[in-house]
């Protein structure tokens, strides 16, 4: 590919209107937190790699032991005082995914008041804690990995109009109203009207502290177009390179999807659980998530873990039913305020209806912002 | 050059003496300071919080809130994280680039010193800031909450 065609992807539309309203603007002040160009102009760049060994993976997939990890430019201007708009992209080489270079969000985001806010565009559906604040920076994932939930059956963006106050009553309480156009249809607003819904609320004590349920359906008429597991195209290296042995899907769907999120940072230990169902009435199948972190903080920059992460999941949204677990340890590192290290061994499990590989499995990942 | 070589022990202690001197003694905790205003007065240590944690970008009259933080090579900056994330453990310019990551907030000022952190505060009143210790001396319109 051209390097001219490369920029005319990575600078669409929305890349452009960020750069075009706030471009006029920037700032040349940088400071210590790690983002550049602050005011009213932003920008930054994610970005991991992985090494990688397993014994459980599949003699038929690809397996890399070397993954560069999707990197993710993220801009944001704010032409107005109340008015923000973001841009975040993402390019990962063809060999690990399909789609090599991605826009994952673009929106316009109007601050109500002080607390509500309206945001249009494409975003990460608000449906769990998890998804809704790390986006596709790795470097504030609390594990190497996210939950498996989200790589499965918990649609990961959404296009369409959302509606949220973080402090009610300048409280802790917070909520999120969304409808949108479906995953199917991620990158377009409303082109088959609004096929999806989210409804999110929560509690945020004056530590931190996160109590989340989250509720999302999604619509899927036949022929609406296809359903691409996201893990077929996300990550490639997931599974212990076991890329998705599944199909795009034009079947009809009415998935529903609950969720709740705990996140507890303590002074001695972090506690981060994710757990989902959801339920396809249309193909009567249903999945269960769990995944489940409790680190010990041994000093600022250290923090030992044990996880569990699993999945139950029936024959839906295009997937093969499975079981599919993760159990282990790891170690996060703070390495700056913008590079992580995260160790990780575990035990994995995937149960194919027709397979079970089980063994044990290494990831090491360094992840970092540029400023 | 023989004078000048035996003052210079006095004016080296004289020198201490001084920066001595001009050390913060307050009562160690962590402080929420803002510019005395009759509004920003009437606002609660919980609202101040919040204002802090980027979840409250208004003040009660509308103004946008500018938050003002120790930045890591600040003195202060691992009491404020600890006092605003509540782990001595947190990592408060993380904390702050998820959130402007996720479009939810503007990024705050990070400065180097708790001096930056009252003047910036003192030059605006939509600031609102925090640091881990004041001058023992009263500042002519810093209203400072310990918490």
């Amino acid at each position: 590919m051209s390097l001219t065609n490369i920029l005319r992807k990575w600078l669409s539309i929305p890349c452009g209107l960020v750069f075009l309203i706030g471009g006029h603007a920037v700032a040349n002040e940088s400071h210590s937190s790690g983002m550049s160009s602050v005011m009213p102009f932003m920008w930054n760049i994610f970005s991991h790699a992985d090494i990688q060994s397993s014994s459980a993976r599949s003699s038929q997939s690809r397996y890399h032991n070397f993954v560069l990890g999707e990197t993710a430019i993220f801009l944001a201007a704010n032409p107005k005082d109340r008015i923000t708009v973001l841009y975040e992209g993402t390019y990962q080489p063809k060999r690990y995914r399909q789609d090599t270079y991605k826009s994952e969000r673009w929106q316009v985001r109007y601050d109500i008041s002080g607390t509500q806010y309206l945001i249009v565009g494409k975003n990460h559906t608000p449906v769990n804690h998890w998804n809704d604040s790390y986006h596709h920076g790795r470097l504030f994932y609390p594990s190497v990995n996210r939950p498996l939930s989200l790589d499965r059956f918990i649609p990961l963006h959404d296009s369409g109009i959302r509606f949220g106050d973080r402090a009610v009553f300048e409280t802790g309480f917070f909520y999120d109203l969304a409808i949108g156009s479906g995953h199917r249809h991620e990158d377009r607003l409303f082109p088959k009207g609004i096929l999806s819904q989210t409804l999110s609320f929560g509690f945020k004590s004056i530590s931190g502290n996160i109590f989340r349920v989250g509720w999302h359906r999604n619509l899927a008429p036949q022929g609406s177009g296809y359903t691409i597991p996201e893990s077929s195209v996300d990550d490639g290296f997931f599974s212990a390179g076991i890329r998705s042995q599944s199909t795009p899907s034009d079947k009809a769907e009415d998935l529903r999807i609950l969720a709740a999120s705990v996140n507890i940072m303590s002074e001695k230990f972090s506690w981060v659980t994710e757990a989902a169902r959801s339920e396809d009435r249309h193909n009567n199948a249903r999945s269960h998530a769990f995944y489940q972190l409790v680190g010990l903080r041994l000093s600022y920059d250290s923090m030992p873990y044990v996880l569990f992460d699993w999945i139950s999941q029936d024959d839906a949204m295009s997937t093969r039913s499975r079981v599919e677990s993760r159990l282990g340890i790891g170690l996060k590192q703070t390495v700056s305020d913008t590079a992580d290290l995260k160790l990780e061994l575990v035990h994995r499990r995937n149960g194919m209806y027709d397979s079970n590989i089980k063994g044990l499995e290494f990831q090491a990942q360094i992840s970092f912002s540029i400023k | 050059m023989k004078f000048f070589k035996l003052s210079l022990p006095l004016v080296c202690l004289l020198a201490f003496a001084t920066s001595a001197a001009d050390e913060p003694v307050s009562e160690p905790g962590v402080y929420i300071i803002t510019r005395f205003t009759p509004a920003n007065a009437r606002v609660d240590t919980s609202t101040f919080k919040r204002m802090l944690l980027g979840d409250i970008k208004e003040w009660p009259d509308g103004r946008s809130v500018l938050v003002v933080l120790p930045g890591r090579e600040s003195g202060s900056y691992i009491e404020v994280s600890a006092f605003l994330l509540g782990s001595r453990g947190a990592n408060m310019s993380r904390y702050w680039l998820r959130k402007v990551f996720g479009g939810e907030a503007r990024a705050p000022d990070f400065e180097s010193s708790d001096t930056e952190i009252i003047n910036k505060v003192l030059n605006n009143e939509n600031a609102v800031g925090a640091l881990e210790i004041l001058p023992d001396f009263a500042i002519e319109g810093l209203l400072a909450v310990k918490i």
